[in-house]
């Protein structure tokens, strides 16, 4: 492989790994602060994509309304799942994961039989393309890694600097003693599904460009999501975004030597691995015990 | 009669068994050979939603991944088989050495059962220490079955790509066209197996490893405290299920004559988690009657409604999502399993009215 080739593939790794941070970051979330795998996580990924198309592409209207109109449906989507289905289950993993898995049956099938099985394309909201001698990317995969750390800090902001990210902390850390200091922790944790499903309808909206809209896009987006959220563990934002990296960059590199699928063979079988030697993810903050 | 009481007090589900199985058994007598077909491939799915039982019902390793075990017992016979028979579309003249084991039909027996419980082998090697959650193991066996079925869609070259591969012989050992058994036949082949597996499963669940296995479903970690290597025994379950889901995804391939990227898929995996949801894990009857039910009625609904919607099969799944979330809500111990609650407390009625009358004898009416 030639150098430049090799940049390139660096390159893209690089931009692809902010996608995955941003289309992981709900999951992440719902899991580390609710102890709750959310297998619907994809299928929200893949709603939003529809939003995207129908508002951005279809109605015409600007793309960052489609995005914001993305977030605000999932977010009371998620909401209304919250309070309906998963506030039932809290602690049993088996029920939850079932529960998330049929909601994640009933939005695919949905968007099949109302949606139809047409590919939907979505254009790039800014068309331009860089180049830097034999290196190109899309202006549109800076502008979705600009976003995807933004909302990366924002939601590192609303966890740690906001009063409703203290909490949901403390909900997380001691639920009995929020609870006597007459927080509403049922209102947190509705709070807190509802801003991850959010976040998913987000990222969803945002890689409605770079990908074909159809009812299986959440079904691509599943392995990669979830290797992600394994290896980079729950403990620390940060671990999510180096596993992001660590993830797109390798499928990347050894995509262009072989080809996507045994790249992500690789991955996963090296996250196995991984996840042994670090069971709490990659960047494992101190926990006071 | 001491012996008559404990037949008595068998538990409700092991009757249902015998009465599914004495059905099973007369069943091609007084059907035609469409049904002995349909019901052949149902009880091929029948031991895989066991061993998936196993494995989630009695010691709580939700995988979420199983049909990727299914698939690639089945691809072996699959690929064996092709190659047996020269398909037109195989393009090399020797085996590679990975599938060597696939040139005599013995071999590719076996490798249908060596190759998942190898598959197994390997995650769980990795994934059984202490300090993983639990819910990993159902994450990466998710990934795994998103991955495996891009794989054989991949790798065109062994497995026909998309368009997956055309099994007709229908024997237990030979891949060759020529020699092939009746539906009738074949289908008493599966219920052997069927049997068999029932047993095997009957048996460890009620030994010392079985009650093992349940204590690590109940409480991991005061079973390290007793001394107990949880890890061992989930190893062990976990490679037994996954060989016997690749005996299914084996006899699977050779009732359908073919598989294709479907069986190895998240769409399999899906079925089989809400087939043994559906009928209650834990109790093996469950993972019986759930495939048997929902099989039968998909296949008896789709000959009904495929004439008023070609989107029968997607109806059909969101039906089973509506069916999952429903059993989540109200009955998340299955249908059997609610049988056996109900079992369980007449039991416990009749054992206190029991004491209660013996204190009354003894004591005589007023206390």
């Amino acid at each position: 492989m030639s150098p430049s080739m090799l940049l390139q593939l660096l390159v893209s790794g690089l931009a692809s790994s902010f996608v995955l941070l941003l289309t992981s970051l709900g999951l992440v979330i719902i899991l580390g602060y609710m102890k709750v795998v959310n297998l619907a996580h994809t299928e929200m990924l893949m709603s939003g994509a529809f939003i995207c198309y129908y508002v951005y592409q279809a109605a015409g209207l600007p793309f960052i309304v489609a995005l914001l109109t993305a977030f605000a449906v999932s977010f009371l989507f998620g909401a209304l799942v919250e309070r309906l289905i998963i506030c039932h289950f809290y602690g049993k993993m088996s029920e939850t994961l079932l529960a998330t898995y049929a909601i994640s049956i009933l939005l695919k099938q949905g968007a099949l039989l109302l949606l139809g099985k047409n590919y939907k394309k979505v254009d790039y909201p800014v068309k331009a393309v860089f180049q830097w001698g034999s290196v190109y990317l899309e202006s549109y995969k800076l502008v979705v890694a600009g976003l995807s750390v933004g909302v990366l800090l924002l939601t590192l902001l609303l966890i740690y600097k906001t009063k409703t990210g203290r909490m949901i902390r403390a909900a997380m850390q001691n639920r009995s003693m929020t609870e006597s200091l007459g927080i509403n922790t049922k209102k947190v944790d509705t709070l807190t599904f509802a801003y991850g499903m959010g976040l998913a309808g987000l990222a969803g909206a945002v890689i409605a460009p770079l990908s074909t809209v159809t009812y299986t896009l959440g079904e691509s987006w599943l392995t990669n999501t979830f290797m992600n959220v394994v290896m980079g563990g729950v403990s620390s934002l940060f671990g999510t975004l180096a596993s992001s990296v660590l993830i797109q960059e390798s499928v990347s590199v050894i995509s262009g030597l072989s080809n996507s699928v045994t790249a992500q063979i690789i991955v996963l079988l090296v996250v196995i691995v991984v996840v042994r030697l670090k069971p709490d993810g990659l960047f494992t903050a101190k926990e006071r015990r | 009669m001491p012996r008559l009481k404990k037949v008595r007090q068998l538990p409700l589900n092991r009757w249902i068994d015998l009465a599914l199985f004495l059905f099973l058994l007369s069943f091609p007598t007084w059907q035609n050979t469409y049904w002995v077909y349909i019901m052949s491939g149902i009880m091929a799915y029948m031991i895989f939603a066991l061993s998936l039982d196993l494995l989630w019902g009695y010691t709580g390793l939700m995988s979420m991944g199983h049909s990727v075990l299914f698939g690639s017992g089945g691809y072996m016979i699959g690929i064996a088989s092709a190659w047996a028979n020269q398909a037109d579309w195989i393009k090399f003249d020797q085996l590679p050495w990975f599938l060597a084991l696939l040139s005599s039909p013995l071999g590719a027996f076996l490798a249908a059962l060596l190759l998942p419980g190898l598959i197994a082998l390997f995650i769980g090697l990795f994934m059984f220490s202490g300090k993983i959650r639990g819910v990993f193991f159902s994450l990466i066996t998710l990934a795994l079955a998103g991955i495996a079925e891009l794989f054989v869609i991949n790798q065109s070259r062994y497995t026909h790509g998309d368009s997956g591969i055309t099994v007709t012989s229908r024997t237990l050992f030979s891949n060759a066209d020529s020699q092939r058994l009746t539906d009738q036949q074949f289908y008493f082949v599966v219920l052997a197996f069927l049997l068999g597996s029932y047993l095997l499963c009957l048996w460890l669940v009620n030994t010392r490893t079985g009650k093992v296995l349940q204590g690590i479903r109940e409480n991991e970690s005061r079973l390290t405290y007793l001394g107990y290597k949880p890890a061992a025994f989930k190893l062990f379950i976990f490679v037994l299920s996954g060989m016997m889901a690749g005996l299914a995804g084996m006899l699977f391939v050779r009732v359908q004559g073919s598989i294709n990227h479907s069986s190895i898929g998240i769409n399999l995996a899906t079925l089989v988690l809400v087939w043994v949801a559906v009928g209650g894990r834990g109790n093996l009857t469950g993972a019986l009657i759930g495939t048997l039910l929902l099989q039968f009625s998909e296949t008896k609904l789709n000959s009904v409604f495929s004439g008023i919607s070609a989107d029968f099969a997607q109806y059909w799944k969101l039906v089973l999502g509506l069916l999952l979330l429903l059993i989540v809500f109200v009955i998340p111990r299955g249908l059997i399993g609610v049988l056996l609650d109900y079992q369980q407390s007449r039991q416990d009625r009749d054992r206190k009215a029991a004491i209660m009358q013996k204190e009354v004898n003894r004591h005589g009416a007023n206390p």
